[in-house]
């Protein structure tokens, strides 16, 4: 069974895929936890992006993993200032959404609930295979000095732990 | 100097490889600090490629260090130099770069703390409110606009509420109109776009606000569609019938869309700069840190090259000199046309070709003098005359061959020594250096004070005895002209004269000889025949006594007139011209058969021999019979003459020795266990009338040299280490 990995303030809750044949639905839901400085950016009109990721995995025994990317939702988050807004904007599907509170637009972005995968061809649907999922949240423009220091610190850059279900 | 494809590849393309990498960090840095919004892309490498440059740079660096460390240490021409220029270059680059470095991060914190100020804050947030009133003033006539419809439509059939709301949503030119049950349920929708470009209707928020007050607005902004006006109310519409909402979205004129959009755009940039005002501070920074970082280790680096560049030739220059004082003058440096270095090193080269021209002038004329130094060697090798030079302090420089031979001794290690010490060395050469050295000491004297043409040549006689033979030497010495270094100096050259003085000595005592014998000889015989006769005509007149006293007068006469007629004899036997007959004999046997006639002797004395071979002369066999008895005589008296304890031995004994030269000698020699030989008369004891015996006629030794040189040999006598005497008799073989 996979494990719920608990990631400095991004974690994935009640992970699930459901075969729906032909495709895979995802059921689970994304936590969001700003650090201070993230929280205190978006208020100050610093966008956030953040990205759900699936990979499909194949296990090699002797080499490095094959990895293809499956699904990559990007979303951006800002706060608009004049109508004192939360503004969350799927960019692949061009929906937005708008919140007068930070916890309402975290959750509307963590809801991945009857999620479709893209089609899996039936060869690759078992033995080695498996899912990884993966989420960040960083600001849209990291500027020089958050860059270098964001390699030594998650105070700038939320990333979660890769959650695996192996398809089998 | 052309470009070698070592330095393109080495030198050249790699500078230039890193300028073209630096340059574009700079530019993307650059860019990057300018817009950082549209950069992301090239933020992702540019750290990379700048971590990339400063490892090259870095590398580049400590490779150029160690090799002028290795360069140092292993003392290379003109390391030194090369590193303090390498020290002083990377000093001047860093020191300027480092405090303008300083100023400009100071001077940016100012710059940047001063684009905000609380003025523009306030203006800003009063803008963004006054934005907001306004928009609100708005807002509430589209809750108006509502209200009225909402009011109209409690009068209308539920089932004319669609086409009433579509018209009334057209009145009021609004986008959408929306009429929900108390269970969040749509029962009327209707507007201009139902697509993705709205925001998702927020029924949720709206039941929320809506508890309270019975109606809400709020501005709903539309990310790139603008702005919105979203309003709600709750509705009822009779007794008994259901509260139903009905909410509108309605749309900003373009003017109040821009205004609004213009005064959130500005508020949200400068929010968000401000915000991060420590972050763009920090970016300038780190940017200006990069450069300069950049900038240094770049300098440094071609501060390296430049340094080793500009010290080649003069390392090129130092390593020719370097080789030219090992010995090399084949050595020629590069010479470049475009260069300042280029007069130096053409005057090196003729330099090097000058100071080989002259070593080769010097190599032929150091020849020269060897060949001029080995004729001189040859022929002071080959005179019969001693040659010795000296110095000032008398420190022999040379003695040759025939110095040794005179003096009898082997000289040539003395070369480096004084004089002095040569001779207290061999004791039996002082008398040579006392007899010189005054000589000596008033030519180094005169010299002192004297010019070229003062200098005196002197001459003295030296008797010195050698091997127990006294030899006569003539000694002649003259300073030596002065040398470049200073120093003078003295030659000697000496003869033996002994032969020259034994050859008049004899040839006076010939004639002595001869004249005695002529002179004495023929008066002898009348007064021997005299006083005969006057014994025999007077004894018989005379009386006993008288008688007597006649016979014992004449018979002395007559014994002494037979004594000298003896010594005459020997006289003239000595002075007699040797006629040699010579022949082969064998001449040991000649020896037994004449030692035979001795063995029966007065002194008792044993004879042995001990007589090696039988080895064939040529001699004279009277003359050499004579010279045989003339020895053995000699010793058998001599022993005769001491009371010996012992008993008296005289051995004989021959061999044949090979000389140094290849040739052999016949060696015969005497040695008796009597008292030996006076050590006064040792030198003169070949010479007539040198003995101290009674007995004899003092000729028999001399007559024995003679015979000996007769026959080209020679003769010498010594006294034994213990007891008694030994003479040698050495002739040659052939």
């Amino acid at each position: 069974m996979p494990s719920a990995v608990y990631a400095a303030g991004i974690t994935f809750t009640n992970f699930k895929l459901v075969r729906d044949v032909p495709k895979y639905k995802v059921l689970t839901g994304v936590e969001f936890d700003l650090t201070n400085y993230l929280q205190n950016a978006l208020d100050n009109g610093v966008a956030l992006k953040a990205r759900v990721q699936f990979r499909l995995i194949e296990d090699q025994a002797w080499w490095f993993n094959n990895e293809s990317t499956l699904l990559t939702i990007h979303y951006q988050l800002k706060y608009h200032a004049l109508s004192q807004h939360y503004l969350l904007t799927r960019n692949d599907t061009n929906e937005h959404w708008n919140f007068s509170t930070l916890s309402a637009t975290l959750r509307k972005l963590g809801e991945l609930r009857q999620y479709h995968l893209p089609d899996i061809p039936p060869p690759l649907d078992d033995s080695n295979y498996s899912i990884l999922a993966v989420a960040d949240m960083e600001p849209e423009t990291l500027r020089l000095p958050l860059r270098i220091q964001s390699l030594f610190s998650n105070k700038y850059r939320l990333s979660s732990e890769a959650v695996l279900w192996p398809l089998r | 100097m052309a470009l070698t494809v070592r330095t393109l590849f080495f030198q050249v393309f790699p500078v230039f490889i890193t300028a073209l990498l630096l340059a574009t960090s700079l530019i993307l840095l650059s860019i990057s600090t300018k817009n950082p919004q549209q950069t992301s892309d090239i933020n992702a490498w540019l750290f990379p490629l700048n971590i990339i440059i400063l490892l090259i740079l870095s590398s580049l660096i400590l490779y150029n260090i160690i090799k002028a460390v290795r360069y140092l240490r292993s003392g290379q021409a003109g390391s030194r130099f090369t590193v303090r220029l390498m020290y002083a270059f990377a000093l001047l680059t860093i020191l300027p770069v480092l405090v303008v470095s300083y100023f400009s991060m100071n001077f940016i914190g100012d710059r940047i703390d001063n684009w905000f100020n609380i003025k523009i804050e306030g203006a800003l947030d009063d803008s963004l409110e006054l934005v907001r009133s306004s928009l609100d003033v708005r807002m509430r006539q589209h809750l108006f606009d509502l209200e009225r419809a909402s009011k109209a439509l409690s009068f209308v059939d539920e089932l004319d509420y669609t086409d009433f709301i579509e018209r009334q949503a057209q009145a009021m030119g609004a986008y959408e109109v929306v009429l929900l049950n108390s269970n969040k349920r749509v029962l009327v929708y209707t507007g201009e776009d139902a697509g993705t470009l709205l925001p998702h209707f927020p029924a949720e928020e709206i039941y929320q606000k809506i508890a309270s007050r019975g109606y809400m607005y709020q501005l709903e902004p539309a990310d790139k569609d603008g702005l919105f006006s979203r309003v709600a109310l709750k509705l009822t519409s009779g007794v008994g019938r259901e509260t139903l909402i009905l909410t509108a979205l309605f749309p900003f004129s373009d003017k109040e869309q821009v205004l609004a959009e213009s005064v959130q755009d500005t508020f949200n940039q400068y929010q968000e700069i401000s915000y991060q005002r420590g972050l763009i501070k920090k970016g300038f920074r780190i940017t200006l840190l990069l450069i300069m970082l950049l900038s240094i280790l770049f300098s440094i680096w071609a501060a390296f090259i430049y340094s080793l560049r500009l010290t080649k030739p003069i390392r090129t220059l130092l390593e020719g000199t370097m080789a030219v004082a090992s010995g090399n003058l084949q050595t020629k440096l590069p010479v470049a046309e475009k260069d300042d270095f280029s007069i130096l090193a053409r005057s090196f080269n003729t330099m090097t070709t000058r100071l080989s021209i002259a070593r080769r002038e010097s190599e032929q004329s150091q020849n020269q003098m060897k060949r001029q130094h080995d004729y001189l060697n040859i022929v002071l090798d080959n005179m019969t005359s001693g040659v010795i030079t000296l110095d000032d302090d008398f420190v022999i420089r040379r003695i040759n061959t025939a110095a040794e031979q005179l003096l009898l001794n082997p000289l040539r290690k003395f070369r480096g020594e004084t004089l002095k010490t040569m001779c207290e060395e061999r004791s039996d050469l002082s008398p040579f250096y006392e007899s010189i050295e005054p000589y000596l000491i008033d030519a180094t004297l005169g010299d002192e004070g004297s010019s070229d043409s003062q200098k005196e040549v002197w001459q003295t006689d030296i008797l010195i005895v050698l091997e127990g033979v006294q030899h006569n030497l003539v000694c002649r010495g003259v300073a030596l002209p002065e040398l470049t270094d200073g120093t003078q100096g003295h030659v000697l050259v000496f003869d033996d004269i002994s032969e020259v003085l034994q050859a008049e000595h004899d040839a006076a005592w010939s004639e002595v000889a001869r004249r005695l014998a002529h002179e004495i000889k023929n008066p002898l015989t009348p007064i021997q025949l005299s006083a005969e006769r006057l014994q025999r005509r007077l004894k018989p007149v005379l009386d006993k006594e008288s008688a007597d006293l006649l016979d014992r007068l004449s018979n002395t006469i007559v014994n002494q007139v037979d004594t000298m007629k003896k010594m005459v004899d020997a006289f003239s036997e000595y002075a007699r011209v040797p006629e040699l007959k010579l022949k082969d004999v064998d001449i040991n046997s000649l020896i037994s058969e004449v030692t035979e006639l001795y063995r029966i002797n007065l002194s008792k004395t044993l004879i042995k021999l001990d007589l090696k071979g039988a080895p064939i002369l040529q001699i004279d066999t009277d003359r050499f019979r004579q010279l045989l008895i003339n020895l053995i005589k000699n010793s058998l008296e001599a022993m005769e003459v001491e009371d010996i304890d012992d008993e008296s031995v005289l051995t004989l004994s021959s061999s044949v020795e090979e000389l140094n030269n290849g040739r052999k000698q016949f060696v015969l020699s005497l040695s008796d266990n009597g008292p030996g030989i006076a050590e006064e008369l040792l030198p003169n004891i070949f010479e007539p009338y040198k003995t101290t015996k009674i007995k004899g006629s003092g000729l028999g030794l001399a007559i024995v040299k003679r015979i000996v040189e007769e026959h080209g040999g020679r003769v010498v006598a010594k006294n034994n280490k213990l007891r008694g005497a030994r003479i040698n008799v050495y002739l040659p073989t052939n």
